[in-house]
């Protein structure tokens, strides 16, 4: 489930909690549990305020960016994993469920 | 054997009990923040004794309660997030279970974040000889409306469970009982192990063979297997560099090389089991906020829908704007800045003219105009301030950036752009949160076509003038901006950056109503910011482009600002643009309503009134030429020195500037070019 979610958002672009929670088919809390577990691993880095600070002057101030939502992104770790598995690697259905 | 159970109260006492001799060892295990201390005080009271443990400056508590005429002696262990030896923490908590084979372990739990804590169960399950799990803040739980099922997810894990909350003194005493019952063997104990994936499971069992006979005791060796596998630090040295022979390690030593992927794979093989036991015993009711915030969702992050939502969402600003914007600006205009210039005209009346020049025509000419836009851009800010309020910008930023993503720009995320609809510099500031320096620089050239607020106020100012339109007219220029930042954003990521990529995952908030007085807060922030930069650097360019146009022999025509204007008129008559526009284009470099400043001062002349005096000296093709260029310029000079700031590189400033005048100019060129030939 790690690798599929890391390799789900590894092709780029932005992914919302709640998608990626229906494309694997867990709760949004599992989702949550699964990226603390891959920050702690440092695939995944979770931003704090990204624009450091510029909320006071900034004119959207407070905004989707550097809110209060937890806004995770992949490092470079993260990247290097989706890339190397996403052609070829293990194709196997998993078994289970 | 009738002593009583003499379980500690809130009021721990020492007891001396008969003892009949038997001991048992217990270990308190479980994540961080899930109640464990509390258990260990409730259960240990005064007789707590606190050291650290061996070689280490980690805390190590140990205690003693009685049941039953049984002493336990219990040990806290430290809290983990699993067992893997990724800090000190987590290799003491193993070698704990593993060299001092505690008769129970006691696994603490969250009732109310299961998905995490069962990880660890998950990882102690296969080392500990009998696990518990305590289930606790099972209160929380219920607040917060989940339900969890005891019963079922001590069927499931095939361990007992028992719920409780530590906080209230509330199922300590089944949580001893079933202890002491399970450590003499009177409950069956069948935990269900997680499994590891078919795919590796054969590479488990070949490193298992490889090293079997070489595991030390009391190491499981179907555990060292799957730690070797999961590439755990301490067990790889252990077995690398004390345990097999050179020529066992190489060969284990391949095999993991090539199956770099399993760690992550075995940890997935844990959330699965974590996951099943989840489904089976846990259900979270959606919240009627929740379902109301997931039914608004499916159109507004809908990859078509959501899109066009942004796009009636544009176009309702600019409506508005023009409705109700654009007379209050023009009141403005009349009556405040009218009677200020006959007020300044009367009072300056017997001084030198110049002087009532630069005040009458400069400042308030000038400055002055500009301020009158306050109305329009206090539309602007609240629509911005309450979509941000209510949760819809979220929704926006993802919007846009799938789109982006649909486009064909794989791996960039466009996510610091969007704060470039206020302002550009928190936009390149906001790029910092990319991680890869080149897709950094590219977003970074790209961050000054996204259309700020200032922009648009040239927008809102000119489109009345030339087009009855004037609200479509502006979404098609605003329109144009993104697609050309879009195309641009392409060919970059097609040419440049090959294979660079940065993904994000946020949380989009729920919805909710917006509240009134963060709003307000929140426009009159930006209302003031507004007014002092005009009071600055507005005012200092009206003073200066004022100057230049009326020295040195106070005729406009034979200014030093003219002589600047004609050098530029070449590139200006492609554009249908006289001398005077194209000055207006230069001082836009300091902001962008200085352009209103510049127009107003070079074409007024007190007669007729500023609309009057363009629309004359305009066609409509020629203004939407302008309006192209203006729209795809180069950013002012706040934006151009944050732009320095965080590239680092002049070089890359200076390209990206070089780049966007000839996007601009090339696009009010064809502008005027092809509109004048229809």
């Amino acid at each position: 489930m790690l690798e599929e979610l890391l390799k789900s958002v590894a092709d780029g672009g932005i992914h919302s909690l709640r998608d990626l929670a229906g494309q694997l088919g867990v709760s949004p809390e599992m989702v949550e549990a699964m990226l603390d577990d891959l920050t702690r691993r440092g695939y995944l880095r979770v931003l704090g305020n990204g624009c450091d600070g510029q909320c006071a002057t900034c004119p959207l101030g407070g905004c989707a960016v550097a809110g209060s939502n937890r806004l995770w992104s992949l490092t470079e770790k993260g990247i290097h994993f989706g890339s190397k598995t996403a052609g070829g690697g293990s194709g196997s259905p998993r078994h289970g469920g | 054997m009738a002593g009583h159970c003499n379980l500690p109260g809130k009021e721990q006492q020492p007891t001396t009990e008969p003892d009949d001799g038997t001991t048992l060892t217990v270990a308190l295990a479980g994540q961080p923040n899930v109640g464990k201390s509390t258990v260990f005080n409730l259960l240990t009271g005064l007789s707590q004794h606190v050291g650290n443990w061996p070689g280490k400056t980690i805390e190590r508590k140990t205690g003693v309660y009685h049941h039953n005429g049984t002493t336990i002696r219990l040990v806290d262990l430290p809290g983990t997030y699993s067992l893997t030896a990724n800090s000190p923490e987590e290799v003491i908590a193993r070698d704990y279970i593993i060299k001092e084979r505690p008769d129970v372990v006691i696994a603490v739990v969250n009732a109310a974040s299961l998905e995490r804590n069962l990880y660890l169960v998950a990882e102690l399950l296969p080392l500990a000889q009998k696990v518990v799990v305590g289930l606790n803040m099972v209160d929380v739980a219920a607040e917060e409306g989940m339900r969890v099922e005891p019963r079922v997810l001590e069927a499931a894990l095939g361990v007992p469970v028992v719920p409780m909350t530590a906080s209230k003194n509330r199922g300590l005493r089944e949580l001893v009982e079933t202890v002491d019952r399970l450590a003499r063997g009177e409950i069956e104990y069948h935990p269900h192990l997680p499994e590891i994936r078919d795919d590796h499971r054969q590479v488990l069992e070949a490193i298992h063979a490889l090293i079997a006979d070489c595991v030390p005791e009391p190491y499981p060796s179907g555990w060292v297997a799957l730690k070797l596998l999961e590439g755990d630090g301490e067990i790889t040295a252990m077995m690398r560099d004390q345990c097999l022979p050179p020529d066992r390690w190489e060969q284990v030593h391949k095999i993991l090389m090539a199956h770099e992927d399993a760690v992550l794979a075995v940890a997935s093989g844990r959330y699965d089991w974590v996951g099943r036991m989840i489904r089976a015993a846990v259900t979270r009711p959606r919240a009627g906020q929740i379902t109301r915030t997931e039914r608004l969702d499916r159109w507004a992050t809908h990859p078509l829908w959501g899109l066009l939502i942004l796009a009636a969402i544009l176009g309702v600003i600019f409506w508005l704007t023009f409705t109700i914007g654009t007379p209050l600006q023009n009141l403005l205009d009349t009556y405040v800045i009218g009677s200020l210039a006959d007020l300044a005209s009367a009072w300056l009346a017997g001084a030198p003219g110049w002087l009532q020049g630069l005040v009458v025509d400069g400042i308030l000419g000038g400055m002055g105009m500009v301020i009158t836009f306050l109305p329009i851009l206090v539309i602007f800010f609240t629509v911005l301030a309450s979509l941000e309020d209510m949760g819809y910008m979220a929704r926006a930023a993802y919007v846009m950036d799938r789109f982006m993503h649909l486009m064909g720009l794989h791996g960039k995320s466009f996510l610091p752009l969007f704060l470039g609809f206020g302002c550009n510099v928190p936009a390149v500031m906001g790029t910092r949160i990319i991680d890869s320096r080149r897709a950094r620089l590219l977003t970074i050239l790209l961050a000054p076509l996204v259309p700020c607020a200032a922009r648009m106020t040239v927008l809102v100012f000119l489109t009345p003038i030339f087009f009855k339109q004037a609200a479509l007219v502006a979404w098609g220029l605003v329109a144009l901006s993104l697609t050309v930042l879009a195309v641009l954003g392409v060919l970059i990521n097609k040419i440049v950056l090959r294979g660079e990529r940065a993904a994000f995952i946020m949380e989009l908030p729920l919805y909710h109503r917006p509240n009134l007085r963060t709003i307000g807060l929140q426009v009159w922030q930006n209302s003031t910011e507004f007014l002092r930069k005009a009071g600055t650097l507005i005012l200092l360019m009206s003073v200066v482009v004022w100057s230049l146009s009326t020295l040195p022999h106070g005729d406009i025509q034979t200014s030093y600002l003219a002589a600047v204007g004609r050098a530029l008129a070449p590139v200006g008559a492609l554009m249908g643009l006289d001398w005077r526009m194209m000055v207006a284009l230069l001082t836009s470099f300091v902001a962008k309503e200085n352009s209103i400043a510049t127009l107003s001062i070079l074409f007024g002349d007190g007669a007729t009134s500023l609309e009057t005096a363009l629309a004359a000296a305009l066609t409509p093709t020629a203004a939407l030429a302008f309006l192209v260029v203006q729209m795809l310029f180069i950013p002012c000079v706040a934006t151009v020195a944050v732009i320095r700031q965080e590239t680092g590189s002049w070089r890359w400033t200076l390209f990206s500037l070089g780049l966007l005048l000839t996007i601009s100019l090339l696009g009010g060129i064809v502008t005027y070019q092809v509109g004048s030939r229809l």
